[in-house]
């Protein structure tokens, strides 16, 4: 089930802002000629207020690759355009088609590394697209979907198992900072279980919605939000069926590979890939639980805010972790 | 802008001050349009969640502001938002929680929020027009080639008006 394909309609969608289809095709002239658009975002999946934005992506054949966004503004509402070329979606799609998926509590979860933020978005955006014209087909074919959406948890609980490992480490290092770390392990959990439910959405302001309306528990959902240490994580995370464990074991820390040294005169400094300079820095490349017998946790987590060191899911570990579940199936 | 009997420094305008007043335009002023949106449609939870994401582009306004080149990852985001003692970061982890939040807690989030973006905009160098907006589209065009021009007089290459986004 993807929530609101289907469910919802672009006249529906679009009164939610106060205009209609041929309103926003009239003004929009030529703009929205000669190929495919869709209407994405909030307003696809259900979501949005009066207030929000029509965010349009226009698929059109001559179009080399993706522009900057077209504004304009009709009766007020801001409509955002953005073009790209016409079989990109498909394209795109066509990657994670083969990818292979484990079947765990919540779901499908793809068992290869998150694709990045970037194509995230899009392909977020894409799975619940609304064609502004009838004939149009959806840009994600229904054979495809449930390899998409396995993505996009995947996305989701990679940067569940990072955040937890940041919790951990902090509490480590003597708590500072932990609480909020570990509340936002609850509300990435919520995420998490959000898009094993079909519902996917961009945006963080919308959770509290997509959460009661997909996991349907009022009370879980704000135990999700005041998660402030590990045990009440844990808690949160058994109700929700996800597949976890020790999150310092399934991430790795390594140089950022942004950053790079340099000389002046006799002195060695470290640049990071966010302009600062350090005379002295932490280089380590290990598991991040391995990495805490050589490197205090505190000292970790300073080289990791700074951008001297990045933590990333091991994915290998990762995904041992999801074939541990029941089935494994390949979509 | 801050000041000081020195007067201003025009570097600092030129690069960091710069960016964090197009910062302010690419990710405040929406953020702040979402809060508004929110509570006219008495959408508390919504209007809340609204409110964090305004103080997470706060901080990250205010550290474009101090020569933080970016974007940040999201590792890193929520790191500094954690451990960082800037007073936006204190405000986010006053505010109230979203699921379940009240007409009051929203009022809450917004005061906390009005009172961060006011002390940002102290510090930027320049004001810079609500974006998406007919009104504020072409000023901003207008503000952007002025910058470019003063910095090309200041011996400073084209500005990449992008490197701070996510």
């Amino acid at each position: 089930m993807i929530v609101n394909t289907g469910e919802i309609g672009v006249e529906e969608a679009l009164a939610v802002v106060g205009i209609d289809l041929p309103t926003l095709l009239d003004a929009a002239g030529s703009v929205l000629d000669g190929g495919r658009p869709y209407l994405v975002g909030s307003l696809a999946v259900g979501l949005g207020n009066r207030g929000s934005d029509v965010d349009i992506h226009h698929f059109q054949p001559g179009v080399r690759e993706p522009g900057p966004p077209y504004l304009m503004f009709v009766e007020g509402v801001t409509v955002d355009v953005e073009f790209y070329p016409g079989d990109v979606a498909a394209r795109s799609v066509d990657r994670f088609v083969a990818t292979p998926v484990a079947q765990t509590g919540i779901g499908g979860v793809a068992l290869a590394p998150a694709p990045g933020r970037a194509i995230e978005d899009r392909l977020t955006r894409w799975l619940t697209a609304l064609p502004l014209r009838a004939d149009d087909s959806p840009l994600v074919v229904d054979d495809a979907r449930p390899a998409v959406l396995a993505v996009l948890v995947r996305a989701a609980y990679e940067q569940l198992l990072q955040l937890a490992a940041l919790a951990a480490l902090a509490d480590r290092a003597g708590g500072r900072g932990a609480a909020y770390l570990w509340r936002r392990c609850g509300r990435q959990a919520l995420e998490v279980a959000c898009r094993a439910g079909g519902d996917v959405a961009t945006g963080d302001k919308w959770l509290p919605r997509r959460a009661n309306r997909t996991v349907g528990d009022e009370t879980l959902v704000a135990a999700a939000y005041t998660t402030g240490d590990e045990p009440a994580f844990r808690r949160v995370y058994h109700r929700l069926r996800l597949p976890f464990a020790d999150p310092l074991s399934l991430t790795a820390v390594a140089p950022d590979e942004g950053a790079r040294e340099l000389t002046i005169g006799r002195r060695r400094l470290l640049v990071t890939r966010h302009g600062r300079v350090f005379p002295e820095w932490t280089a380590v490349a290990a598991p991040t639980e391995a990495a805490t017998r050589d490197v205090e946790a505190g000292q970790l987590l300073h080289a990791i805010r700074t951008g001297q060191l990045t933590l990333s899911v091991d994915p290998r570990a990762c995904e041992e972790l999801l074939c541990r579940q029941p089935t494994t199936a390949t979509i | 802008m801050p000041t000081t009997d020195h007067g201003h420094d025009l570097t600092w305008l030129l690069t960091h001050g710069a960016g964090g007043a197009w910062q302010f335009a690419m990710a405040v002023q929406s953020c702040l349009e979402d809060v508004a949106a929110a509570y006219q449609a008495e959408d508390w939870p919504v209007c809340v969640e609204a409110c964090t994401a305004t103080l997470r582009a706060v901080v990250y306004c205010e550290q474009v502001c101090d020569g933080y080149v970016g974007p940040p990852t999201e590792v890193e985001r929520h790191l500094e938002l954690a451990l960082g003692d800037r007073p936006a970061i204190a405000a986010l982890h006053r505010l109230p929680v979203p699921p379940g939040a009240t007409r009051a807690d929203a009022d809450a989030a917004r005061q906390l929020v009005a009172a961060s973006v006011a002390e940002l905009t102290a510090r930027l160098p320049i004001e810079v027009p609500v974006l998406r907006s007919a009104a504020g589209f072409f000023p901003t065009v207008r503000i952007g080639a002025d910058m470019e021009r003063l910095r090309a007089e200041h011996g400073l290459p084209p500005m990449d008006w992008n490197q701070w986004e996510f």
